[in-house]
Protein backbone atom coordinates (compact mmCIF):
# COMPACT_ATOMS: atom_id res chain seq x y z
CA UNK A 1 0.00 0.00 0.00
CA UNK A 2 1.08 3.56 -0.30
CA UNK A 3 0.79 6.31 1.87
CA UNK A 4 -2.19 7.55 -0.34
CA UNK A 5 -4.11 4.50 0.31
CA UNK A 6 -2.99 4.02 3.75
CA UNK A 7 -4.83 7.01 3.96
CA UNK A 8 -7.51 6.47 1.88
CA UNK A 9 -8.23 3.30 4.12
CA UNK A 10 -7.89 5.08 7.25
CA UNK A 11 -10.60 7.81 5.87
CA UNK A 12 -13.00 5.03 5.27
CA UNK A 13 -12.66 3.72 8.24
CA UNK A 14 -13.12 6.98 10.28
CA UNK A 15 -16.53 7.28 7.81
CA UNK A 16 -17.59 3.95 8.52
CA UNK A 17 -16.74 4.05 12.48
CA UNK A 18 -19.34 7.21 12.16
CA UNK A 19 -21.84 5.83 9.55
CA UNK A 20 -21.89 2.51 11.81
CA UNK A 21 -22.12 4.30 15.11
CA UNK A 22 -25.38 6.48 14.01
CA UNK A 23 -26.66 3.39 12.81
CA UNK A 24 -26.96 1.48 15.65
CA UNK A 25 -28.72 4.41 17.27
CA UNK A 26 -31.37 2.81 15.72
CA UNK A 27 -31.51 -0.03 17.95
CA UNK A 28 -31.86 2.32 21.11
CA UNK A 29 -34.94 2.01 22.73
CA UNK A 30 -35.51 3.58 26.38
CA UNK A 31 -35.60 0.79 29.03
CA UNK A 32 -36.19 -0.13 32.51
CA UNK A 33 -33.01 -1.64 33.69
CA UNK A 34 -34.80 -2.81 36.81
CA UNK A 35 -36.96 -4.80 34.55
CA UNK A 36 -34.47 -6.15 32.78
CA UNK A 37 -32.83 -7.27 35.70
CA UNK A 38 -35.59 -8.82 37.16
CA UNK A 39 -36.77 -10.55 33.86
CA UNK A 40 -33.46 -12.26 33.03
CA UNK A 41 -33.13 -13.58 37.03
CA UNK A 42 -36.34 -14.96 37.09
CA UNK A 43 -36.94 -16.53 33.95
CA UNK A 44 -36.87 -20.10 34.09
CA UNK A 45 -33.99 -21.82 33.20
CA UNK A 46 -33.88 -23.23 29.81
CA UNK A 47 -37.50 -21.64 28.45
CA UNK A 48 -35.46 -18.72 27.27
CA UNK A 49 -31.70 -19.89 26.81
CA UNK A 50 -32.37 -23.73 25.59
CA UNK A 51 -33.73 -24.00 21.91
CA UNK A 52 -33.46 -26.80 19.55
CA UNK A 53 -30.73 -27.26 17.11
CA UNK A 54 -31.41 -24.76 13.83
CA UNK A 55 -32.43 -26.19 10.92
CA UNK A 56 -31.05 -23.08 8.13
CA UNK A 57 -29.58 -24.62 5.52
CA UNK A 58 -29.27 -27.66 3.49
CA UNK A 59 -25.61 -29.18 5.10
CA UNK A 60 -27.63 -28.64 8.52
CA UNK A 61 -30.06 -29.99 7.40
CA UNK A 62 -27.94 -33.26 5.90
CA UNK A 63 -26.43 -33.25 9.32
CA UNK A 64 -29.69 -32.93 11.69
CA UNK A 65 -30.24 -36.58 9.22
CA UNK A 66 -26.67 -37.80 9.95
CA UNK A 67 -27.04 -37.45 13.09
CA UNK A 68 -30.73 -39.15 13.47
CA UNK A 69 -29.13 -41.98 11.79
CA UNK A 70 -26.34 -42.06 14.69
CA UNK A 71 -29.11 -41.22 17.34
CA UNK A 72 -31.36 -45.04 15.30
CA UNK A 73 -27.91 -46.78 15.45
CA UNK A 74 -27.52 -46.52 19.26
CA UNK A 75 -31.38 -46.70 19.57
CA UNK A 76 -31.46 -49.78 21.41
CA UNK A 77 -28.21 -48.27 24.02
CA UNK A 78 -29.82 -45.07 24.61
CA UNK A 79 -33.47 -46.06 25.05
CA UNK A 80 -32.39 -48.57 27.81
CA UNK A 81 -30.23 -45.45 29.10
CA UNK A 82 -32.51 -42.86 28.25
CA UNK A 83 -35.46 -42.91 31.14
CA UNK A 84 -33.81 -40.63 33.65
CA UNK A 85 -34.22 -41.39 37.40
CA UNK A 86 -33.71 -39.74 40.67
CA UNK A 87 -32.59 -43.18 41.86
CA UNK A 88 -29.27 -43.04 43.16
CA UNK A 89 -26.73 -45.34 41.18
CA UNK A 90 -24.51 -48.11 42.65
CA UNK A 91 -21.34 -45.59 41.91
CA UNK A 92 -19.12 -45.12 44.19
CA UNK A 93 -16.79 -41.76 45.01
CA UNK A 94 -17.20 -38.59 45.46
CA UNK A 95 -18.19 -35.13 43.68
CA UNK A 96 -17.49 -32.06 44.93
CA UNK A 97 -19.24 -29.56 43.34
CA UNK A 98 -18.71 -25.43 43.77
CA UNK A 99 -22.92 -24.70 44.26
CA UNK A 100 -23.31 -21.02 44.72
CA UNK A 101 -20.62 -19.38 46.68
CA UNK A 102 -19.93 -22.82 48.69
CA UNK A 103 -18.63 -26.27 47.94
CA UNK A 104 -20.99 -29.04 48.52
CA UNK A 105 -19.69 -32.98 48.48
CA UNK A 106 -22.37 -35.38 46.46
CA UNK A 107 -21.85 -39.03 47.53
CA UNK A 108 -22.61 -40.84 44.23
CA UNK A 109 -23.76 -43.76 45.71
CA UNK A 110 -25.97 -42.21 48.45
CA UNK A 111 -26.94 -39.27 47.02
CA UNK A 112 -26.46 -37.61 49.95
CA UNK A 113 -25.23 -34.83 50.26
CA UNK A 114 -22.39 -32.69 52.47
CA UNK A 115 -21.85 -28.80 52.66
CA UNK A 116 -18.08 -28.47 52.58
CA UNK A 117 -17.29 -24.90 53.09
CA UNK A 118 -19.77 -21.94 54.13
CA UNK A 119 -21.76 -20.06 51.42
CA UNK A 120 -19.00 -17.52 51.28
CA UNK A 121 -16.81 -16.09 49.94
CA UNK A 122 -17.45 -17.59 46.05
CA UNK A 123 -15.65 -20.77 46.39
CA UNK A 124 -15.61 -22.57 43.38
CA UNK A 125 -13.55 -24.70 40.85
CA UNK A 126 -12.69 -27.36 43.08
CA UNK A 127 -10.36 -29.95 42.78
CA UNK A 128 -9.42 -33.28 44.18
CA UNK A 129 -6.01 -33.90 44.83
CA UNK A 130 -4.67 -36.86 43.06
CA UNK A 131 -4.89 -39.08 46.30
CA UNK A 132 -8.50 -37.83 47.39
CA UNK A 133 -7.13 -35.94 50.69
CA UNK A 134 -7.46 -32.33 49.61
CA UNK A 135 -9.59 -30.03 47.68
CA UNK A 136 -8.03 -27.30 45.99
CA UNK A 137 -10.42 -24.23 44.80
CA UNK A 138 -10.49 -20.95 43.47
CA UNK A 139 -12.80 -18.34 44.43
CA UNK A 140 -15.24 -17.59 41.51
CA UNK A 141 -15.15 -13.90 41.71
CA UNK A 142 -11.96 -13.75 40.07
CA UNK A 143 -9.48 -11.90 42.89
CA UNK A 144 -9.46 -14.40 45.43
CA UNK A 145 -6.23 -16.87 45.97
CA UNK A 146 -5.98 -20.44 45.65
CA UNK A 147 -6.83 -21.59 48.55
CA UNK A 148 -7.55 -25.94 49.87
CA UNK A 149 -9.50 -27.23 52.02
CA UNK A 150 -9.19 -31.43 53.76
CA UNK A 151 -11.43 -33.88 52.33
CA UNK A 152 -13.90 -33.22 54.78
CA UNK A 153 -14.05 -29.13 54.59
CA UNK A 154 -11.42 -29.04 57.76
CA UNK A 155 -8.16 -27.01 57.84
CA UNK A 156 -8.96 -24.50 55.21
CA UNK A 157 -5.78 -22.28 53.84
CA UNK A 158 -4.67 -19.65 51.44
CA UNK A 159 -1.90 -20.85 49.43
CA UNK A 160 -1.37 -17.48 47.37
CA UNK A 161 -2.12 -14.73 49.54
CA UNK A 162 -2.43 -11.25 47.38
CA UNK A 163 -2.98 -13.04 44.19
CA UNK A 164 -6.15 -13.00 42.01
CA UNK A 165 -6.72 -16.65 40.06
CA UNK A 166 -8.93 -16.62 37.23
CA UNK A 167 -8.95 -19.83 36.05
CA UNK A 168 -9.43 -23.45 37.96
CA UNK A 169 -6.30 -24.82 39.56
CA UNK A 170 -4.96 -28.15 38.69
CA UNK A 171 -3.16 -30.47 40.88
CA UNK A 172 0.46 -32.44 39.46
CA UNK A 173 -0.14 -35.91 38.69
CA UNK A 174 2.22 -36.54 42.30
CA UNK A 175 -0.19 -34.41 43.88
CA UNK A 176 3.26 -31.91 45.28
CA UNK A 177 2.56 -28.74 42.86
CA UNK A 178 -0.90 -26.70 41.88
CA UNK A 179 -0.60 -24.50 38.64
CA UNK A 180 -3.03 -21.82 37.88
CA UNK A 181 -3.71 -19.21 35.73
CA UNK A 182 -3.81 -15.73 37.82
CA UNK A 183 -2.53 -12.59 38.37
CA UNK A 184 -1.68 -10.12 41.53
CA UNK A 185 -4.26 -8.37 42.93
CA UNK A 186 -4.20 -5.14 43.75
CA UNK A 187 -3.37 -3.92 41.55
CA UNK A 188 -3.37 -6.21 38.73
CA UNK A 189 -0.18 -7.70 37.95
CA UNK A 190 2.04 -9.97 36.60
CA UNK A 191 -0.69 -11.81 34.65
CA UNK A 192 0.45 -15.45 33.51
CA UNK A 193 0.58 -19.43 34.48
CA UNK A 194 1.95 -19.65 38.01
CA UNK A 195 2.78 -22.85 39.91
CA UNK A 196 2.68 -23.85 43.68
CA UNK A 197 3.66 -26.25 46.09
CA UNK A 198 0.59 -28.31 47.79
CA UNK A 199 1.97 -26.74 51.06
CA UNK A 200 1.80 -22.79 49.50
CA UNK A 201 5.75 -22.62 49.16
CA UNK A 202 7.87 -22.00 45.85
CA UNK A 203 5.11 -19.69 43.91
CA UNK A 204 6.90 -19.39 40.40
CA UNK A 205 5.39 -17.50 37.03
CA UNK A 206 6.08 -19.92 34.98
CA UNK A 207 4.66 -18.02 31.67
CA UNK A 208 4.13 -14.63 31.31
CA UNK A 209 0.38 -14.25 29.36
CA UNK A 210 -2.32 -10.92 29.49
CA UNK A 211 -4.46 -12.44 29.06
CA UNK A 212 -3.93 -15.10 31.93
CA UNK A 213 -3.81 -18.32 30.54
CA UNK A 214 -7.03 -20.76 30.55
CA UNK A 215 -7.38 -24.52 30.01
CA UNK A 216 -5.27 -25.51 32.13
CA UNK A 217 -4.35 -29.74 32.45
CA UNK A 218 -1.11 -31.04 33.64
CA UNK A 219 0.39 -33.91 31.36
CA UNK A 220 0.08 -37.68 33.22
CA UNK A 221 3.71 -37.61 33.19
CA UNK A 222 3.81 -34.24 35.03
CA UNK A 223 6.21 -32.95 32.72
CA UNK A 224 3.88 -30.13 31.10
CA UNK A 225 1.73 -28.46 31.28
CA UNK A 226 -0.96 -27.31 28.35
CA UNK A 227 -2.93 -24.20 28.27
CA UNK A 228 -4.31 -21.51 25.69
CA UNK A 229 -3.59 -17.21 26.64
CA UNK A 230 -7.09 -16.66 27.82
CA UNK A 231 -10.52 -17.96 25.79
CA UNK A 232 -8.76 -18.90 22.60
CA UNK A 233 -5.80 -19.18 20.50
CA UNK A 234 -3.14 -21.83 20.33
CA UNK A 235 -2.72 -24.34 22.34
CA UNK A 236 0.50 -24.03 24.38
CA UNK A 237 2.86 -26.57 26.34
CA UNK A 238 5.43 -25.67 28.52
CA UNK A 239 7.88 -27.57 30.18
CA UNK A 240 7.58 -27.00 33.71
CA UNK A 241 11.34 -27.83 34.06
CA UNK A 242 13.26 -25.74 31.52
CA UNK A 243 9.65 -22.83 30.82
CA UNK A 244 10.41 -23.93 27.54
CA UNK A 245 6.94 -23.30 25.39
CA UNK A 246 5.77 -25.04 22.29
CA UNK A 247 3.12 -24.23 20.12
CA UNK A 248 0.61 -27.12 19.05
CA UNK A 249 -1.30 -26.63 16.85
CA UNK A 250 -4.04 -24.53 14.92
CA UNK A 251 -6.09 -22.41 16.62
CA UNK A 252 -8.93 -24.00 19.18
CA UNK A 253 -12.14 -22.58 19.47
CA UNK A 254 -15.31 -22.71 21.71
CA UNK A 255 -17.27 -20.21 23.22
CA UNK A 256 -16.86 -20.16 26.64
CA UNK A 257 -13.85 -21.07 28.64
CA UNK A 258 -13.93 -24.03 30.81
CA UNK A 259 -16.01 -26.01 28.35
CA UNK A 260 -13.25 -26.08 25.55
CA UNK A 261 -10.26 -28.22 27.90
CA UNK A 262 -7.28 -29.73 26.96
CA UNK A 263 -7.58 -33.30 27.35
CA UNK A 264 -4.22 -35.24 27.77
CA UNK A 265 -4.67 -38.58 26.29
CA UNK A 266 -3.36 -41.19 29.51
CA UNK A 267 -0.27 -42.49 28.80
CA UNK A 268 0.10 -40.94 25.50
CA UNK A 269 1.56 -37.37 24.76
CA UNK A 270 -1.39 -36.50 23.23
CA UNK A 271 -3.88 -33.65 23.32
CA UNK A 272 -7.44 -33.32 22.51
CA UNK A 273 -9.52 -30.22 21.88
CA UNK A 274 -12.15 -28.44 19.80
CA UNK A 275 -11.06 -26.04 16.98
CA UNK A 276 -12.75 -24.89 13.65
CA UNK A 277 -13.70 -27.25 11.04
CA UNK A 278 -15.40 -26.30 7.74
CA UNK A 279 -17.57 -23.37 7.76
CA UNK A 280 -19.30 -22.95 11.33
CA UNK A 281 -18.76 -26.46 12.35
CA UNK A 282 -16.27 -27.83 14.88
CA UNK A 283 -13.80 -30.26 14.27
CA UNK A 284 -12.51 -32.75 17.01
CA UNK A 285 -8.74 -32.93 16.98
CA UNK A 286 -5.80 -35.19 18.74
CA UNK A 287 -2.14 -33.91 18.46
CA UNK A 288 0.31 -35.96 19.14
CA UNK A 289 4.03 -34.78 19.87
CA UNK A 290 6.96 -36.96 17.83
CA UNK A 291 10.34 -35.77 18.57
CA UNK A 292 10.12 -32.37 19.18
CA UNK A 293 7.05 -31.66 17.21
CA UNK A 294 3.32 -31.51 16.93
CA UNK A 295 0.83 -33.33 14.74
CA UNK A 296 -3.00 -32.11 14.62
CA UNK A 297 -5.10 -35.17 13.73
CA UNK A 298 -9.07 -34.69 13.31
CA UNK A 299 -10.71 -37.16 14.38
CA UNK A 300 -14.30 -36.15 14.61
CA UNK A 301 -15.21 -33.49 12.14
CA UNK A 302 -18.23 -31.52 11.20
CA UNK A 303 -19.85 -31.21 14.26
CA UNK A 304 -22.25 -28.56 15.49
CA UNK A 305 -21.10 -25.51 17.09
CA UNK A 306 -20.87 -25.80 20.71
CA UNK A 307 -19.18 -27.00 24.14
CA UNK A 308 -17.87 -29.94 22.87
CA UNK A 309 -16.26 -30.51 26.53
CA UNK A 310 -13.84 -33.56 25.87
CA UNK A 311 -12.76 -35.71 28.71
CA UNK A 312 -10.82 -39.20 28.39
CA UNK A 313 -12.24 -42.40 30.38
CA UNK A 314 -9.46 -44.11 29.86
CA UNK A 315 -6.40 -44.55 27.57
CA UNK A 316 -8.75 -45.64 24.65
CA UNK A 317 -12.26 -43.44 25.10
CA UNK A 318 -13.39 -39.92 25.73
CA UNK A 319 -16.87 -38.35 26.11
CA UNK A 320 -18.19 -35.13 23.96
CA UNK A 321 -21.40 -33.66 24.07
CA UNK A 322 -22.73 -33.76 20.46
CA UNK A 323 -24.93 -30.48 19.69
CA UNK A 324 -26.27 -32.41 16.63
CA UNK A 325 -28.21 -34.89 18.47
CA UNK A 326 -31.85 -33.76 19.34
CA UNK A 327 -33.04 -32.86 21.72
CA UNK A 328 -30.42 -30.24 23.02
CA UNK A 329 -26.95 -31.41 23.24
CA UNK A 330 -26.15 -35.20 24.18
CA UNK A 331 -22.71 -36.42 25.84
CA UNK A 332 -21.45 -39.22 23.51
CA UNK A 333 -18.72 -41.92 24.13
CA UNK A 334 -16.29 -41.88 21.70
CA UNK A 335 -12.85 -43.74 20.72
CA UNK A 336 -9.50 -42.20 19.99
CA UNK A 337 -10.04 -43.27 16.39
CA UNK A 338 -13.33 -41.62 15.90
CA UNK A 339 -15.79 -44.67 16.59
CA UNK A 340 -18.77 -43.11 17.79
CA UNK A 341 -19.59 -45.89 20.52
CA UNK A 342 -21.94 -44.93 22.90
CA UNK A 343 -25.08 -41.82 23.63
CA UNK A 344 -25.54 -41.30 26.74
CA UNK A 345 -28.59 -40.06 28.26
CA UNK A 346 -32.26 -38.30 27.45
CA UNK A 347 -30.31 -35.15 25.97
CA UNK A 348 -30.86 -31.45 26.82
CA UNK A 349 -27.31 -31.33 28.35
CA UNK A 350 -26.01 -28.05 28.64
CA UNK A 351 -23.12 -28.03 30.69
CA UNK A 352 -21.75 -25.30 32.21
CA UNK A 353 -17.90 -26.58 31.70
CA UNK A 354 -16.00 -29.78 31.35
CA UNK A 355 -18.06 -33.24 32.89
CA UNK A 356 -16.09 -34.66 35.65
CA UNK A 357 -15.03 -38.64 35.13
CA UNK A 358 -15.02 -40.60 37.52
CA UNK A 359 -11.66 -41.98 38.09
CA UNK A 360 -12.43 -45.54 36.81
CA UNK A 361 -14.18 -43.50 33.49
CA UNK A 362 -17.15 -45.85 34.53
CA UNK A 363 -19.28 -42.66 34.68
CA UNK A 364 -19.16 -38.87 33.65
CA UNK A 365 -21.21 -35.59 35.72
CA UNK A 366 -22.33 -32.46 34.17
CA UNK A 367 -23.53 -29.71 35.99
CA UNK A 368 -26.31 -28.77 33.55
CA UNK A 369 -28.26 -25.30 33.64
CA UNK A 370 -30.83 -27.00 31.03
CA UNK A 371 -32.50 -30.23 30.59
CA UNK A 372 -35.12 -31.58 28.75
CA UNK A 373 -37.42 -34.40 30.52
CA UNK A 374 -39.54 -36.57 28.32
CA UNK A 375 -41.87 -34.14 26.88
CA UNK A 376 -39.63 -32.16 25.11
CA UNK A 377 -39.72 -29.72 27.83
CA UNK A 378 -36.60 -27.58 29.40
CA UNK A 379 -36.41 -28.90 33.31
CA UNK A 380 -34.85 -28.21 36.36
CA UNK A 381 -31.07 -27.87 36.44
CA UNK A 382 -28.77 -29.77 38.88
CA UNK A 383 -25.78 -32.32 38.20
CA UNK A 384 -26.30 -35.28 35.93
CA UNK A 385 -24.36 -37.84 36.31
CA UNK A 386 -24.59 -40.34 33.49
CA UNK A 387 -22.92 -44.31 33.48
CA UNK A 388 -20.72 -44.36 30.59
CA UNK A 389 -22.15 -47.84 29.64
CA UNK A 390 -25.60 -46.51 29.37
CA UNK A 391 -27.05 -47.14 32.60
CA UNK A 392 -30.24 -44.74 33.64
CA UNK A 393 -28.75 -41.21 34.60
CA UNK A 394 -29.05 -39.95 38.34
CA UNK A 395 -30.18 -36.10 38.65
CA UNK A 396 -29.15 -34.48 41.74
CA UNK A 397 -31.26 -31.79 41.85
CA UNK A 398 -30.74 -28.26 42.66
CA UNK A 399 -33.14 -28.52 45.81
CA UNK A 400 -30.47 -30.84 47.04
CA UNK A 401 -27.16 -29.04 46.41
CA UNK A 402 -28.66 -25.48 47.82
CA UNK A 403 -27.95 -23.74 44.58
CA UNK A 404 -29.28 -23.87 41.01
CA UNK A 405 -25.50 -22.07 40.26
CA UNK A 406 -23.59 -25.31 39.96
CA UNK A 407 -19.62 -24.85 39.23
CA UNK A 408 -17.30 -27.14 37.75
CA UNK A 409 -17.19 -30.45 39.62
CA UNK A 410 -14.68 -32.69 40.71
CA UNK A 411 -14.71 -37.18 41.03
CA UNK A 412 -12.57 -39.08 43.18
CA UNK A 413 -13.38 -42.35 43.98
CA UNK A 414 -13.85 -43.74 47.52
CA UNK B 1 -21.60 3.06 28.18
CA UNK B 2 -22.05 5.44 31.77
CA UNK B 3 -19.69 7.23 33.57
CA UNK B 4 -20.15 4.05 36.10
CA UNK B 5 -18.56 1.90 33.51
CA UNK B 6 -15.66 4.26 32.84
CA UNK B 7 -14.76 3.81 36.73
CA UNK B 8 -12.79 0.11 36.41
CA UNK B 9 -12.37 0.16 40.61
CA UNK B 10 -15.95 0.51 40.55
CA UNK B 11 -17.35 -1.74 37.96
CA UNK B 12 -15.28 -4.81 39.18
CA UNK B 13 -16.82 -4.83 42.71
CA UNK B 14 -20.09 -4.29 40.89
CA UNK B 15 -19.59 -7.46 39.20
CA UNK B 16 -18.18 -9.25 42.27
CA UNK B 17 -21.33 -7.99 43.82
CA UNK B 18 -23.89 -9.18 40.70
CA UNK B 19 -21.66 -12.18 41.41
CA UNK B 20 -21.97 -13.00 44.53
CA UNK B 21 -26.36 -12.68 43.54
CA UNK B 22 -26.68 -8.70 44.55
CA UNK B 23 -29.44 -7.73 42.82
CA UNK B 24 -28.87 -3.95 42.83
CA UNK B 25 -25.54 -4.55 41.14
CA UNK B 26 -26.78 -6.60 38.59
CA UNK B 27 -29.30 -3.69 37.68
CA UNK B 28 -26.64 -1.44 38.16
CA UNK B 29 -24.77 -3.72 34.99
CA UNK B 30 -27.62 -3.68 32.93
CA UNK B 31 -27.97 0.22 33.21
CA UNK B 32 -24.43 0.66 31.89
CA UNK B 33 -24.48 -1.55 29.31
CA UNK B 34 -27.65 -2.14 27.89
CA UNK B 35 -27.39 0.54 25.56
CA UNK B 36 -24.23 -1.57 24.27
CA UNK B 37 -25.96 -4.28 23.56
CA UNK B 38 -28.87 -3.15 21.98
CA UNK B 39 -26.47 -1.52 19.34
CA UNK B 40 -24.15 -4.56 19.05
CA UNK B 41 -27.44 -6.49 18.42
CA UNK B 42 -29.13 -4.61 15.72
CA UNK B 43 -26.24 -4.12 13.67
CA UNK B 44 -26.01 -7.69 13.51
CA UNK B 45 -29.70 -8.08 12.83
CA UNK B 46 -31.55 -4.56 11.44
CA UNK B 47 -34.23 -5.21 13.66
CA UNK B 48 -35.02 -2.91 16.59
CA UNK B 49 -37.07 -5.99 18.08
CA UNK B 50 -35.24 -8.83 17.44
CA UNK B 51 -31.97 -6.06 19.03
CA UNK B 52 -34.24 -5.94 22.42
CA UNK B 53 -34.94 -9.62 22.65
CA UNK B 54 -31.50 -10.44 22.03
CA UNK B 55 -30.31 -8.09 24.67
CA UNK B 56 -32.89 -9.17 27.15
CA UNK B 57 -31.78 -12.84 26.47
CA UNK B 58 -28.14 -12.06 26.89
CA UNK B 59 -28.76 -10.88 30.35
CA UNK B 60 -29.86 -14.14 30.60
CA UNK B 61 -27.17 -15.51 30.33
CA UNK B 62 -25.07 -13.48 32.17
CA UNK B 63 -26.81 -13.80 35.12
CA UNK B 64 -26.54 -17.49 35.14
CA UNK B 65 -22.90 -17.34 34.11
CA UNK B 66 -21.22 -14.63 35.37
CA UNK B 67 -19.06 -16.85 37.96
CA UNK B 68 -17.67 -17.82 34.54
CA UNK B 69 -16.41 -14.26 33.62
CA UNK B 70 -12.28 -14.51 35.13
CA UNK B 71 -11.65 -11.08 34.81
CA UNK B 72 -14.47 -8.53 36.21
CA UNK B 73 -12.51 -5.62 34.56
CA UNK B 74 -13.31 -7.32 31.13
CA UNK B 75 -16.80 -7.75 31.56
CA UNK B 76 -17.96 -5.17 29.19
CA UNK B 77 -16.94 -7.18 26.16
CA UNK B 78 -18.12 -10.29 27.90
CA UNK B 79 -21.71 -9.43 28.10
CA UNK B 80 -21.49 -7.74 24.38
CA UNK B 81 -20.26 -11.23 23.12
CA UNK B 82 -22.66 -12.78 24.39
CA UNK B 83 -25.45 -10.30 23.26
CA UNK B 84 -24.08 -10.72 19.55
CA UNK B 85 -24.25 -14.67 19.91
CA UNK B 86 -27.67 -14.53 20.64
CA UNK B 87 -28.36 -11.47 18.08
CA UNK B 88 -26.22 -13.82 15.46
CA UNK B 89 -28.84 -17.02 16.04
CA UNK B 90 -31.72 -14.34 15.78
CA UNK B 91 -30.35 -13.19 12.22
CA UNK B 92 -29.40 -16.50 11.01
CA UNK B 93 -33.22 -18.36 12.14
CA UNK B 94 -34.48 -15.07 10.20
CA UNK B 95 -32.54 -16.74 7.10
CA UNK B 96 -30.93 -14.27 4.80
CA UNK B 97 -32.98 -10.68 4.77
CA UNK B 98 -34.23 -8.94 1.76
CA UNK B 99 -31.69 -6.24 0.53
CA UNK B 100 -34.65 -4.81 -1.34
CA UNK B 101 -37.19 -5.02 1.78
CA UNK B 102 -34.71 -3.41 4.58
CA UNK B 103 -33.51 -0.68 2.24
CA UNK B 104 -36.55 1.06 2.87
CA UNK B 105 -35.36 3.06 6.29
CA UNK B 106 -35.80 7.23 7.05
CA UNK B 107 -34.83 9.37 4.28
CA UNK B 108 -32.08 11.67 4.81
CA UNK B 109 -31.70 14.48 6.60
CA UNK B 110 -29.52 16.12 3.85
CA UNK B 111 -27.22 17.74 6.98
CA UNK B 112 -24.63 15.31 6.36
CA UNK B 113 -20.90 15.72 4.96
CA UNK B 114 -20.76 15.17 1.64
CA UNK B 115 -18.30 12.61 2.05
CA UNK B 116 -20.66 10.70 4.67
CA UNK B 117 -21.38 6.97 4.08
CA UNK B 118 -25.24 7.18 3.00
CA UNK B 119 -27.49 4.95 5.83
CA UNK B 120 -29.44 2.80 2.68
CA UNK B 121 -25.97 1.71 1.18
CA UNK B 122 -24.72 0.97 4.68
CA UNK B 123 -27.79 -1.32 5.13
CA UNK B 124 -27.40 -2.81 1.91
CA UNK B 125 -23.97 -3.52 2.31
CA UNK B 126 -23.93 -4.55 5.63
CA UNK B 127 -27.21 -7.27 5.00
CA UNK B 128 -24.23 -8.62 2.13
CA UNK B 129 -22.06 -9.57 4.78
CA UNK B 130 -22.95 -12.72 7.16
CA UNK B 131 -24.32 -11.91 10.58
CA UNK B 132 -20.39 -13.23 12.18
CA UNK B 133 -18.95 -10.44 9.72
CA UNK B 134 -21.83 -7.61 10.66
CA UNK B 135 -20.83 -9.04 14.59
CA UNK B 136 -17.16 -8.14 13.76
CA UNK B 137 -18.30 -4.69 12.89
CA UNK B 138 -20.50 -3.95 15.27
CA UNK B 139 -17.64 -5.02 17.87
CA UNK B 140 -15.12 -2.97 16.05
CA UNK B 141 -16.82 0.34 15.62
CA UNK B 142 -19.88 0.18 18.13
CA UNK B 143 -17.64 -1.03 20.78
CA UNK B 144 -14.45 0.02 19.84
CA UNK B 145 -12.78 -3.05 20.76
CA UNK B 146 -9.58 -3.89 18.44
CA UNK B 147 -8.31 -7.15 17.08
CA UNK B 148 -7.20 -8.54 20.14
CA UNK B 149 -10.17 -8.12 22.05
CA UNK B 150 -12.77 -9.06 19.86
CA UNK B 151 -10.48 -12.12 19.41
CA UNK B 152 -11.08 -13.06 23.07
CA UNK B 153 -14.69 -12.14 23.28
CA UNK B 154 -15.22 -14.13 20.61
CA UNK B 155 -13.36 -17.25 21.37
CA UNK B 156 -11.12 -17.53 17.80
CA UNK B 157 -7.54 -16.65 17.01
CA UNK B 158 -6.30 -12.93 17.04
CA UNK B 159 -4.50 -13.37 13.97
CA UNK B 160 -7.51 -14.67 12.63
CA UNK B 161 -9.95 -11.94 13.58
CA UNK B 162 -7.32 -9.21 12.02
CA UNK B 163 -7.31 -11.52 8.39
CA UNK B 164 -11.27 -11.26 8.48
CA UNK B 165 -11.77 -8.02 9.71
CA UNK B 166 -9.11 -6.47 6.97
CA UNK B 167 -11.51 -8.85 4.71
CA UNK B 168 -14.49 -7.83 5.57
CA UNK B 169 -13.43 -4.14 5.48
CA UNK B 170 -12.56 -4.23 1.83
CA UNK B 171 -15.69 -5.93 1.08
CA UNK B 172 -17.39 -2.74 2.67
CA UNK B 173 -14.75 -0.30 1.06
CA UNK B 174 -15.89 -1.96 -2.47
CA UNK B 175 -19.66 -1.49 -1.50
CA UNK B 176 -19.34 2.27 -0.25
CA UNK B 177 -15.91 3.97 -0.75
CA UNK B 178 -17.07 4.98 -4.54
CA UNK B 179 -14.75 7.98 -4.76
Amino acid sequence: LTVTDQQRAADFEGRLEEAVWSYSHEGVRTFDAAAIAAQARSARSGVLGWRPPMIGDRRALRLVLLAALVAAAALAIALAGSRRTDTPLPLPGVIVVGAGDQLVGVDVGSGAVQQLTPKTPHDANPAWSPDGRHIAFTSHDGRGPVQMVDADGTNRRVLTPGFGAGTPAVWSPDGTRIAFGGYRYPPVADRGLWIVSADGTGLTRLVSSDPIPGRLAWSPDGSMIAFSRGDAGVAEVVDVATGAITGVGNPMIDQMTDAAPLAWQPGRTALLYSRDGRGDRHDLVLAERTGGRWAERPIITDLAPGKAAPAWLDRDRFVFVSWDLPPGGRPVVARADGTIERVLGDGGIEPWTTGCVAPDGSAVAYPVTTSVDSDGNPSANGLVVLPTDGRPATRIPTARLGSADVAPCSWRLR
Amino acid sequence: MTALADDAIALELLVVEARAGDEAAFTRLVTAYHEDLLRVAFVITGDGDMASDAAQLAWHTAWRKLRHLREPSRVRSWLVAIAANEARQMARRQRRRSVVELAVGPPSTGSEPADAINRLDLVNALNRLTPEDRELIAMRFVIGLDSFEIAAARGRSASGTRARLARVLAQLRGDLDRD
